[in-house]
């Protein structure tokens, strides 16, 4: 559920970029960074090492005016991909609105791709949300480079459940398909968020 | 143990009823007919029994596992001396201490010895499994070479998470592969001696055990059951090996050798968005870079009618692009169908009634243009035409953020706001004139503007950006 500040008329979406680590999900927020202006973009926090592996989360907000007479802004976290550090994954995802998952395309990545996104279940489970019903849109990354996975394989690990989510073939480092995976996600946010908050419509 | 380690086997302090310790002598313990349990494994100087979770999982004291439950599916691999068999009812018995050993997962903490009984399991194969089909096989073709082909073995067993049936497969349902790549692949800790150079033989791995993993991301096979399917000469190469290790066999290797419907996508699913695509704030940064990178595209991205796209509030903002300078989005920029306008009269020295498409006609006119575009800064082409058709997509998508790239730079070192930039370029010269929410962008003789002109184009462009807020305002 969005945050909702009826006297200071705000809406605050929590969008959540998942996946195994060194997948691309701090380069897409560099992207969207940059590609955003400044009067509508907070600084991106960014807690990585020199390895640029994400330590504890990155936090872009972005706000806009989409829902009539309220304000939105967006939050923009990613999560450390690797495997020990699922309490802080879990702490980020509370209250998550939507999940970008963020797929590495690289052959060699396919098992942690599978792990990512059994463990992002896991963890939505313990907040008693079902991924079935639950917005998240797929992002394959890395398709420029040469070792990659078809996106049909990538589509059977990932995206072969009773219901089927937008997937996306991207390119972080170069914002192919960036705002396209954001896009439809935040599609899918304020389509659930409409259906719930009608009254707030003018 | 490991399957290996036998030294700890404890059944002398068991008290089984009417026991008979499996492989006392392996020759007959492991016969067929005396044995049939799940598996048997061979590996070069051992002999194991392979056996599911599901066999005995649910028997064992919930104490002391963890909170983890395992794929009950998969083997484990156990020496038949550190079992005892019971033969009238077909079942074996072996210590949780050394059973651990082969499953030491799926236990919290090692096994005490006030914790250290016993769990009985039974010898034969699941009830699902078909009598008539071979027990632990791969289908026909086992243990056939041809040249240069590592057949199946009869006593090859896969590790296939999801499957505990080593069931048979069909006459030629196997994926072969070349070798090379997967010792190669092969992790140091495994410490092979020199594999042989330039081998050029490959392996037939059983489909179903490739396929019912392919789910996973990963494709492997125990040791034991690798070294099965290898040839006599490269065997030893395994000695040493753990063989209760896993070989990961590289998915790139696999994938050119499978059937297309390998990993088709299940036919009753349901769309989990809908087709009609509403407005966010991204969507026009997202449809600039669809444009941009258009060799990429969603795979699954819905043609949308941009023009029919709801907007959840008609007044909608978007968040702007880097070229953006202004809060307001430029897309809304519009003007009037004919201006009421004396200073753009009075600039190009005439009576007629100018629009908007009438006046950056007028410009591209002016003396050394040969053709020009105005755009909004977010990439949205108003009027003009360009001598380059394809050009005049890219243009109006590549300009304003360079225009708004260089702004910056020279508002960082204190400069005045910027009134135009030139790039020369072989007998040509672009020019972009930026003006708030507009940008015009002119194709001239490359030489420097004929005196007044570049005043002109100043002086228009503001009248226009003056129009076009008139209108928005209103």
């Amino acid at each position: 559920m969005p945050l909702i500040n009826y006297a200071s008329r705000e809406i605050q979406f929590k969008i959540v970029y998942y996946g195994p680590a060194l997948a691309g999900k701090t380069a897409n927020l560099i992207y969207i960074h940059s590609r955003i202006g400044q009067a509508y973009r907070g600084d991106l926090v960014s807690l990585a090492t020199s390895a640029d592996r994400t330590l504890f989360f990155d936090l872009l907000p972005l706000h806009a005016e989409i829902l009539q007479g309220f304000k939105t802004k967006f939050q923009l976290f990613t999560v450390p991909g690797q495997v020990i550090y699922n309490a802080t994954r879990q702490l980020v995802l509370r209250n998550v609105d939507g999940v970008v998952f963020v797929a590495d395309s690289q052959w060699d990545k396919m098992e942690e791709n599978v792990l990512s996104f059994r463990n992002l279940e896991e963890n939505l489970r313990t907040q008693d949300i079902s991924l079935d019903e639950f917005p998240y849109v797929l992002q394959f990354n890395k398709r420029d480079l040469q070792d990659t996975a078809p996106a049909n394989y990538l589509e059977y690990l990932l995206n072969n459940r009773k219901r089927r989510v937008r997937s996306f073939e991207s390119v972080a480092k170069t914002g192919v398909n960036v705002f396209a995976a954001l896009d439809a996600v935040t599609q899918l946010l304020l389509r659930k968020f409409e259906n719930e908050h009608r009254q707030i419509r003018g | 143990m490991a399957p290996s380690d036998s030294s700890q086997s404890g059944s002398e302090n068991l008290a089984l009823p009417a026991q008979t310790p499996i492989g006392t002598g392996a020759e007959t313990a492991l016969d067929s007919t005396a044995l049939p349990p799940f598996g048997v494994e061979e590996v070069p100087g051992h002999q194991f029994l392979s056996v599911p979770f599901n066999a005995f999982y649910d028997k064992l004291p919930k104490q002391l596992l963890t909170s983890k439950k395992p794929d009950l599916s998969r083997l484990i691999y156990i020496a038949p001396d550190d079992v005892v068999s019971d033969d009238e009812t077909d079942q074996a018995t072996i210590l949780l201490s050394i059973l651990s050993l082969s499953c030491p997962e799926i236990f919290a903490h090692p096994i005490q010895s006030e914790d250290d009984t016993t769990v009985t399991f039974p010898l034969f194969q699941p009830e699902s499994r078909q009598p008539e089909q071979p027990p632990a096989d791969f289908g026909p073709g086992t243990g056939t070479q041809s040249a240069g082909v590592i057949g199946t073995s009869e006593s090859a067993t896969n590790s296939i998470e999801g499957e505990a049936e080593s069931v048979s497969a069909g006459a030629g349902d196997e994926i072969r592969l070349n070798l090379e790549p997967i010792l190669a692949n092969l992790p140091l800790e495994f410490e092979l001696p020199s594999i042989p150079k330039d081998l050029q033989t490959e392996i037939a791995l059983p489909a179903h055990l490739v396929k019912n993993q392919l789910k996973n991301g990963r494709v492997s096979i125990a040791v034991a059951a690798f070294c099965a399917l290898l040839p006599e000469h490269l065997k030893h190469l395994f000695e040493k090996v753990d063989p209760t290790a896993e070989i990961t066999i590289p998915l790139r290797e696999i994938f050119p050798k499978l059937p297309s419907d390998a990993v088709k996508l299940r036919e009753d699913y349901e769309l989990g968005y809908s087709q009609e695509a509403i407005q966010t704030p991204f969507t026009a940064t997202s449809e600039e870079d669809a444009v941009r990178n258009g060799d990429l595209k969603a795979t699954l991205k819905a043609d949308t009618d941009v023009q029919g796209i709801p907007i959840l509030a008609p007044n909608a903002d978007k968040i702007e692009s880097p070229a953006e300078t202004e809060p307001a989005a430029a897309a809304e920029l519009t003007f009037p169908d004919t201006f009421d306008s004396h200073v753009l009269q009075a600039l190009f020295m005439t009576e007629e009634e100018l629009n908007l498409t009438r006046t950056v006609q007028k410009i591209s006119e002016l003396p050394g243009l040969r053709s020009c575009l105005l755009t909004t800064t977010n990439g949205t082409k108003l009027a003009g035409k360009w001598v380059d058709p394809q050009n005049e997509t890219a243009l109006p998508l590549t300009l304003p953020r360079l225009s708004q790239e260089v702004a910056s730079a020279l508002a960082e070192l204190q400069f005045h706001s910027l009134d135009g930039v030139t790039f020369y370029s072989g007998q040509d010269s672009l020019s972009i004139f930026p003006a708030n929410r507009l940008l015009l962008i002119v194709l001239h003789d490359n030489r420097p503007f004929r005196p007044g002109v570049k005043e002109k184009i100043v002086a228009v462009l503001q009248e226009l950006e003056k129009i076009g807020q008139t209108t928005r305002q209103s």
